[in-house]
Formats: C-alpha cells, structure tokens, sequence
C-alpha cells in the first residue's frame, strides 16, 4: 500500500490552501480531488480565465492554484475517495482501485446546494445554480435561452454575473428573503469589506445589464412537457407561503435554483467523527479544537465541509489545519484573529438565507422529493404520520435515500419535513449513514486492484 | 482551442479538448441525458457537481456515468438514454 505523510482530500481553496502550506514546510502531500481539474466549484474555469477577480479571496484562491504543479504535492484529480477508515484512504479513479495510507488527513470536501422541491423540479432545464455557472465559466456555454434564477443568497448574484458574462438572456432574478429580515443581521458586516465589495461587483452588473432583483418572491411551480416551458413566481410572506392571487406565469426553458449551501459531511461521518447540529454553520457539522482537528486524532476537517462561511474562510482554514499538523504553532492566532469575522459573517449569511419554514409545503404530495428513487412527498409524510420520525426510518419505510446519490439531495430536505411535520428540532430526525463506496463504483474496478 | 472527435449517439462531433460530457452535450443541443426507471422520466443536468446522479449517461460502454464529472476524451462514444427510448 502506497503511503503519505498528509493527505488533503479536496482541492477547492480550503484544500489548496492546506496542501500548499504542508508542502512549502517539506511535508509530503498527496492531494485528492474527484473533478478532473483542481480548483473545486469556486475556481471552476480558472485556469484559463481572463475575467478579472472579483475579491482579494478570488485573486489569492487563483494565485494557490498556479502553484501547482509542486514538488512535494503528488495531486491525484479524477480520483474519488470512496472509504476512509482509521488512517487508510479508499480511492478510486480511471486506474482503478487504490488505497492510500495517510499518517495525517485533511478534509475540505466542500459543500452542495440545496434544493427546495416544488411541483415540476425534476423537468430537465430545471437545475441549481452551481451547475448552470459551471457551463457558463468552465465551458462558456448557457444552460438556455431564457432563464430565471431563484433560491436565497449571495450565490444567486454570482451565477448571474457568470451567465451574463456569455450574454445569457436572464428574466429575473427571484430572491426569497424579505429586506426587513437583511437589516436585523447588518452588524456581522463590520470587518468585512471584502465581501462587501464583491457584493457591489455584483451587483453593478446586474444593474448595468438591468436585469430584475425581485425581492420576497420565488418559483412555486414548473411545467412542461418533456423539458421545462414555463414557471410559476408568487409573492411570499414572512414565513415563506405563497400569498395567494400573485401568481404570475412566465415563459422560460432554464430555472437555476440555490438555497444556500450545505456541508458535504460523508467522510467525516465514515470516520466517525462526533458532530453536531448548528444552524449557523448549515446544519449538521463536525465538531473541532482550535486547530480545526475533528474529534479523531490526526483527522482535520476545513472549509465548507465543516460549516458553509465561503472561500475567504475556508483559505484561513486550510492554513491553520496544516499549520498546527507543521508545529508552527506561533502563526496560528493571527489567522485565528482574521478568521473572527468572517465565521460572523458566515453565520449571519446562513441564518438569513436560510429557506423559510413555509416553504418546505410548495411541495404538494405528488412532488417528488427522492429524485433517485422517485419517492412521493405524500409518501413520505404519511410515514412521518405512521411513526418514522428520523431519516433512518424513512429510508427503510420508504426506499427515499436508497438512490445512487446515497440521500444527498433528499437528506437535507427530510431532516426539514420531519422537523415541521412533527414540531420537533431538526437535530432529532438524525441523519443517514453513509456507507462504503461512498459514491457508486464499477465492480470491475474492485475485482482487480492496481498495484503500482 | 484544440478540438477532438467524439460520436454521441452514433453521430461524430467535434468538441473542445477538457470539455466535460455534460457541456459536450448540451453544447451538441442534447439536453435530455436520460429516462428513469420507474416512472419515465426525463432527467438532464442537476446539481452539475457530481452530487445528485441525475446526468447518467453510457460512456464507452460503461453505464451509469455522470456526465458532469467526466471529461471527453479523443474517440470517446456516448449514448444518452433519451435516444434509446425514441
């Protein structure tokens, strides 16, 4: 079995940023990513950009970037990390199926977008905004000719500037929250200027390409034969229900949804990390000491992957995990000081942006919410009314969760329904077990290890 | 920009070197990668981060692959379930 002194599981900021810290004190690094290219979702395209950055973050997370090739970094791309068990590393890639003994690990597996369903979200044209920004800055292609962005959040500007960058025809831009809600959260922005400015990059764009910013409206259905035709935006209340006779219809063949993001928690879950519910991370986290270590001894968890607070932090924190496995300790509390507010103003984004509790009803019974196992929400709640109060449950009552996306998609959205169908605390429907393969692989690459 | 010959659904294109499968496709105007099992469903690009398995298209033979996490390679044979069903 081959082995390594660190192994940074992610090449998003987080990761570069832990594996190049590593490498430049002499630590051998193996860095793994499953994309084809490093850089995770954030640097998309960047490679071979022009566009200038838009935050000192963006310039920094590039700069990383271009640091590799290094020679004490072995980067292993295309290359999934199936199974992690004590300091063993499961990986599979076009050569097969390999496995990596890591004195020390860093986890910065990043996070995903959520979805909320609604009637019509499985037509073709409907997508998150993540993906349709990766057509627009990795391949310079658009998703459609006439499309809408909805959801929550400051990922909603960011895919628009991306799409009108390829002179993208948008409609709208639909945001759930209502103004009100922003000012009782704008103190988290003192001390950070940075993402301000990114913020008003943004939003000069949308403005010089007058694009609409509807505020406290979103899209309640979606219709179409065998690819999306049309959308139905409502106006919303505080508490996120359709305020009935605002509907309105509009004509398009791309919708790009995002409500904010969540933590992709699968690995440190089959490490048996401890974690915990929080909010203002995003939801279910793993827990850490000051040195971003997990609960496991060796075991270090950054970025998005351990509570959504973006690029800015997940580079700060990348630096500390490798820092501390370094023994450099002394520079340590200055990124620990830079850190303060920036988890602030993480927190403070995923409070107000996260979905409102009406709006888990836009699902009526006969939309789908396992999109892998086409599992009904009605289904699904009358288990809870049967007695399946946690994700566990349902996954055996149900068969939601059973899929090839292993409940990523769904398991955030039933953690929400159990809580509002029982009135109980999000934290108690639990969470699903992740399972080796932690993502489907052929059996052919099992059947013959490669020994190189 | 480099381009390679790639053959979707038995048909040659030409697309730029380090494209994924999903772009490649989309850019070919393919935009339904597949039907699902039980209900017949169409199903395309999702989350476009590998995340949500919803892109599975046949690469080479091999099924069940996303389309957004691969990138084409000279010579590379795709086939979107969309057009079996036709």
């Amino acid at each position: 079995m081959k082995t390594t002194e660190l192994a940074v599981i992610g090449a998003g900021p987080g990761g570069l940023a832990a594996a190049i810290t590593a490498a430049s004190a002499g630590v051998r690094v193996t860095l793994i990513d499953e994309y084809p290219h490093p850089g995770g979702q954030y640097l998309r395209g960047a490679a071979q950009t022009s566009t200038p950055p838009v935050s000192r973050t963006e310039q920094r997370s590039r700069q990383l970037l271009h640091q590799l090739p290094h020679p004490n970094i072995e980067v292993l791309t295309g290359t999934l990390v199936w199974g992690i068990e004590d300091h063993t590393l499961a990986l599979y890639n076009a050569d097969g199926v390999r496995f990596l003994r890591a004195e020390r690990i860093i986890i910065a597996a990043g996070g995903r977008e959520r979805v909320l369903p609604f009637p019509g979200w499985t037509l073709p044209g409907v997508m998150t905004l993540g993906a349709a920004q990766i057509l627009a800055k990795e391949h310079g292609l658009l998703p459609g000719k006439r499309i809408l962005l909805a959801g929550s959040g400051p990922l909603l500007l960011a895919a628009a500037k991306s799409l009108l960058a390829q002179n993208a025809q948008i409609i709208a831009i639909l945001e759930a929250t209502h103004p009100i809600a922003w000012l009782a959260h704008a103190s988290a922005i003192w001390g950070n200027f940075d993402r301000l400015r990114e913020g008003g990059v943004y939003a000069n764009v949308i403005r010089q390409h007058h694009i609409p910013y509807r505020i406290g409206q979103t899209i309640i259905q979606a219709a179409g034969e065998e690819y999306l035709e049309s959308v139905t935006a409502a106006h919303l209340d505080r508490r996120g229900n359709p305020i009935p006779g605002s509907e309105e219809e509009i004509v398009a063949d791309t919708l790009c949804l995002g409500f904010s993001l969540i933590p992709n928690t699968e690995l440190t879950q089959l490490a048996e990390c401890q974690h915990e519910y929080n909010p203002a991370r995003g939801g279910w986290v793993p827990t850490r000491d000051q040195h971003l270590q997990t609960s496991q001894p060796d075991l270090y968890v950054v970025g998005e992957a351990a509570g959504i607070g973006g690029a800015s932090m997940a580079l700060l924190e990348g630096q500390i995990a490798a820092l501390a496995i370094t023994q450099r300790f002394n520079h340590i509390p200055t990124l620990q000081r830079q850190l303060r507010p920036l988890r602030r103003f993480g927190a403070m984004l995923n409070m107000l942006f996260s979905p409102l509790p009406a709006l888990d009803a836009l699902a009526d019974d006969e939309t789908i919410l396992c999109r892998c196992q086409e599992v009904r929400a009605g289904e699904i709640r009358q288990a809870i009314r049967d007695g399946s109060h946690t994700l566990s449950s349902l996954k055996n009552h149900t068969h939601t969760g059973q899929g090839q996306c292993q409940g990523r998609t769904c398991g955030p959205l039933l953690t929400r329904l159990i809580a509002s169908e029982t009135d109980n605390l999000p934290e108690n429907a639990g969470q699903f077990r992740p399972r080796p393969p932690l993502k489907p692989i052929p059996l052919s690459a099992l059947a013959q290890e490669h020994h190189p | 920009m480099i381009l390679e010959s790639i053959e979707i659904n038995g048909q040659s294109v030409l697309v730029p070197a380090g494209q994924s499968v999903a772009a490649a496709l989309f850019a070919a105007g393919i935009s339904i990668f597949r039907h699902t099992h039980e209900e017949n469903a169409p199903r395309s690009i999702f989350c476009g981060m590998g995340t949500c398995f919803d892109c599975l298209v046949t690469i080479d033979g091999i099924p069940n692959q996303r389309a957004c996490m691969t990138l084409v390679h000279s010579g590379m044979k795709i086939r979107t379930t969309a057009n079996e069903n036709d």
